[in-house]
């Protein structure tokens, strides 16, 4: 065991962080450090930056257009990353879409996709959930019917985080009634412009619209956007699933957050005491700093074991659920921190400092990142059943 | 001891309870939202009518008389229906009122009782999260008169008021009882810049910039109002526990209501256990805060102001906690449906993250009610 960092990866850290403190573009900076939502318009140039540099599909072999980093050095840059005030790229294209297809898809895919994700260029979104099947995702209904060369689809996806911005969507259809519930399942890519795809927008409680209902009336796919063999759509979903469980721990974030939270505390004044000084605030943080340092161990573990070759099993779970956790704790903390000044909704009329008057927003968006991704409840079941044998 | 209710509480909450069925429902109160107005007269007039806003005040300033119990039945009642009225307003702005100006106070509360004025108090400060002295604002005596100066936040009801009752300091420094005077001061004010919003649960309110703002002698209304505002936010405090307890029951129903319904895996949700035991997480909270919130307001009439202080940190510390608690748990359970403004879970989630701060967070309250067992008020 051994936790020290090689002087060529001090290095490698370095020209990262120069490189961000070039090129992170103020605006950007600014919103993420006060968790503001960025416009798609933002989200995306900043991609193209990163794009253009090789570094947005961090962790993506050379092969694909990535930069080919080892486990350490993707856990440097990401850091880095957040400590530079850049968002993390949305997840659906480099994160999810983007693996399945390098381990499921056909050459044509690959050259097809693979490099509009890596450059930013294409924008992607997540269609499993749906109106009656959510925890219980295996009893999805949107249904896709085999005409000649296309699949027809009809049906509806909800909860489908920015849908209004992408290009494309994976979705997982049923193609057969006939078989058990899983193998009736496909995985197929489709594009968001495609006649018959209609976008109904849902607004959040932090009064924000991320989320949508996306209707299908008779869409045509053709059938080599099929990923995977017909019928195996469960199958690659699920090897997509724990890869979005060890980026979900979202330990940089945290990290930051809580720097960002620790300095506010020695700006701002309670009483005429410096807020970091009191007794609540100082052992608040100081808990939620312990729960970090497990999670960023436990999260080097994992990342260890996927570096040599273990795929990551049940235990992404565990970083599922205490990564949100303190994600969520975070929050809250910011918010009391903020108490009257963080009350007013949705204005910029305050006399609060930013940091307090944008706290509303991550408090309320990230009572989802339990529900999210497997929801906490349906990963401790994970957890239960495949770790610990029970039930 | 006895914890029923009398005939007039019963009748007050179905009269509550008829209003937020009839003219209160969850989708005229979304609609009204949608639009930019802060403030509905008609519904205003109508809680007037009802004695709503005449029930906290002694019938000798023209009140109704109501007891603290009673406040915190009507508080209940319009925490279920996610009132976004600033009711509270006229409980701070009214109650220091008349506590300070006694009788004399029956002409300014007059307008007030019938709903024909919306009354605000402007107290708290950036300066300290929740301490109701921490006032920086400062009262400079001048020829004929006063300037004031300084910053006041979340002034609940304020947008919609034509006078501000606001504290400044007329001697001493900030987090000393005395020395703070209370002044009337018109929303217009040359040298008053008002930012109005609404706050996170719907309700009005604004952040004040005072800069030199001129008024004259009669503007001061008292002297030494430290005391008066510490039992008025005390006596506010417990009104909120019981509009977060209201918040919190109808969250709970709903919750409930929500698992027997929900099915997941070809089952009703609330078939499984974990989630059987959240529930009933949900329900201990409610309980407990219900007993902690009738004990407070109880305590309040009693002669010592110690014993008053301390119930109403107590409660309060304890229904902040639980609020957050059902809150949070109501979303979860409701999943992405829970997430949604198109739902009305997560607008009472809203409110109870808003009741949870107002008036002191828990942290605030159990330190309060720690060093009240020893030392003196505040
Ligand atoms: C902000 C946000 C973004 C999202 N983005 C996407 C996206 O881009 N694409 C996409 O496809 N989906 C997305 N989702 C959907 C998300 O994956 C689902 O919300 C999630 O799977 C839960 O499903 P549900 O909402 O139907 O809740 P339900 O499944 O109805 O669950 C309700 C409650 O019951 C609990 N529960 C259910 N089953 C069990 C069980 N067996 N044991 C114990 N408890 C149980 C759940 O944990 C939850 O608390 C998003 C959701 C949110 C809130």
């Amino acid at each position: 065991m051994d936790i020290d960092f090689t002087k060529e990866e001090l290095a490698f850290r370095d020209e990262v962080r120069q490189w961000l403190a070039d090129n992170v573009p103020p605006e950007i900076r600014k919103k993420t450090s006060y968790t503001i939502p960025l416009t798609k318009e933002e989200q995306q140039g900043w991609e193209r930056i990163l794009g253009r540099k090789g570094w947005l599909a961090s962790h993506w072999p050379k092969e694909y257009g990535g930069p080919g980093w080892s486990a350490t050095q993707r856990y440097l840059y990401d850091v880095e990353r957040a400590f530079a005030g850049a968002p993390l790229p949305s997840p659906f294209g480099v994160s999810m879409v983007g693996p399945v297809i390098m381990a499921y898809g056909t050459t044509e895919q690959k050259q097809r996709y693979l490099p509009k994700i890596a450059a930013g260029e294409e924008f992607w979104c997540q269609g499993y959930s749906e109106p009656d099947a959510g925890s219980d995702l295996a009893s999805l209904k949107t249904s896709a019917q085999r005409e000649g060369d296309d699949y027809v689809i009809n049906g509806s996806k909800i909860w489908t985080t920015q849908a209004h911005w992408a290009d494309r969507m994976f979705c997982l259809v049923r193609t057969s009634q006939e078989a058990k519930k899983q193998r009736g399942i496909s995985f197929l890519l489709l594009d968001m412009k495609s006649p018959g795809v209609t976008i109904r927008p849902i607004v959040t409680i932090d009064g924000h619209h991320h989320l949508n209902q996306v209707f299908f009336d008779n869409v045509r796919v053709p059938v080599e956007n099929l990923v995977g063999e017909e019928g195996d759509g469960w199958t690659v979903a699920k090897h997509l699933l724990q890869f979005e469980r060890t980026t979900i721990a979202g330990v940089a974030d945290s990290k930051k957050a809580i720097n960002n939270l620790k300095e506010l505390a020695q700006e701002e004044r309670d009483g005429g005491v410096i807020m970091g000084d009191l007794p609540d605030v100082r052992r608040r943080l100081a808990e939620l700093e312990i729960d970090l340092l497990a999670l960023e161990y436990s999260n080097f573990r994992t990342l260890d074991a996927v570096a040599r070759g273990e795929s990551p099993g049940p235990e992404s779970s565990l970083l599922k659920i205490k990564g949100t956790e303190l994600q969520q704790a975070l929050s809250q903390l910011r918010l009391e921190m903020g108490a009257n000044r963080s009350m007013p909704w949705l204005t910029d009329q305050t006399l609060a400092p930013p940091a307090f008057r944008h706290a509303a927003t991550p408090y309320f968006f990230l009572r989802a990142a339990t529900i999210y991704g497997g929801s906490n409840e349906i990963q401790k079941n994970v957890i239960a059943k495949m770790l610990l044998g029970l039930g | 001891m006895d914890f029923s209710l009398s005939e007039e509480q019963r009748l007050l909450q179905e009269s509550i309870d008829r209003f937020i069925e009839k003219d209160y429902t969850f989708t005229k109160r979304q609609q009204r939202l949608a639009t930019e107005m802060l403030y509905d007269s008609a519904i205003w007039q109508q809680m007037a009518e009802f004695g709503w806003l005449g029930l906290p005040f002694s019938e000798t300033v023209g009140g109704i008389g109501g007891s603290l119990v009673d406040a915190v039945l009507l508080a209940q009642g319009l925490g279920k229906g996610l009132v976004i009225e600033p009711y509270l307003a006229v409980l701070l702005a009214g109650r220091i009122m008349e506590r300070l100006l006694g009788e004399a106070a029956s002409a300014w509360l007059e307008g007030v009782i019938e709903g024909s004025k919306v009354p605000a108090l402007a107290y708290a400060e950036p300066g300290s999260r929740f301490a109701p002295c921490w006032t920086a604002t400062s009262a400079r005596p001048v020829q004929g008169g006063y300037t004031l100066s300084g910053q006041k936040l979340l002034a609940l009801g304020a947008p919609v008021a034509e006078e501000l009752l606001v504290t400044a300091r007329l001697q001493g420094e900030p987090g000393d009882v005395q020395g703070i005077g209370l002044f009337a001061v018109p929303a217009q004010s040359r040298g008053l810049q008002m930012l109005a919003y609404r706050m996170m649960h719907g309700t009005p309110g604004a952040d004040l910039l005072l800069e030199d703002v001129v008024v004259p002698k009669e503007a001061c209304l008292a002297e030494d109002v430290g005391r008066a505002l510490l039992t008025v936010v005390d006596e506010a405090t417990v009104v909120v526990c019981g509009d977060a307890l209201g918040s919190m029951e109808a969250t709970f129903w709903k919750t409930l209501d929500y698992v027997k319904t929900r099915k997941q895996f070809g089952v009703p949700i609330g078939s499984f256990q974990v989630l059987q035991h959240t529930l009933v997480d949900m329900f201990m909270e409610v309980e407990q805060s219900r007993s902690i919130t009738y004990m407070a307001a109880m305590q309040a009439a009693g002669e010592d102001p110690i014993a008053a202080a301390r119930a109403a940190s107590a409660a309060k510390a304890y229904v902040s906690r639980a609020a957050t608690l059902v809150g949070q748990k109501a979303v979860q359970l409701h999943g992405g449906m829970g997430m949604t403004e198109e739902l009305d879970i997560g607008h009472y989630f809203r409110r109870l993250t808003m009741l949870s701060s107002l008036f002191g967070d828990r942290d605030y309250h159990v330190r309060r009610f720690g060093g009240l067992q020893t030392t003196a008020m505040d």
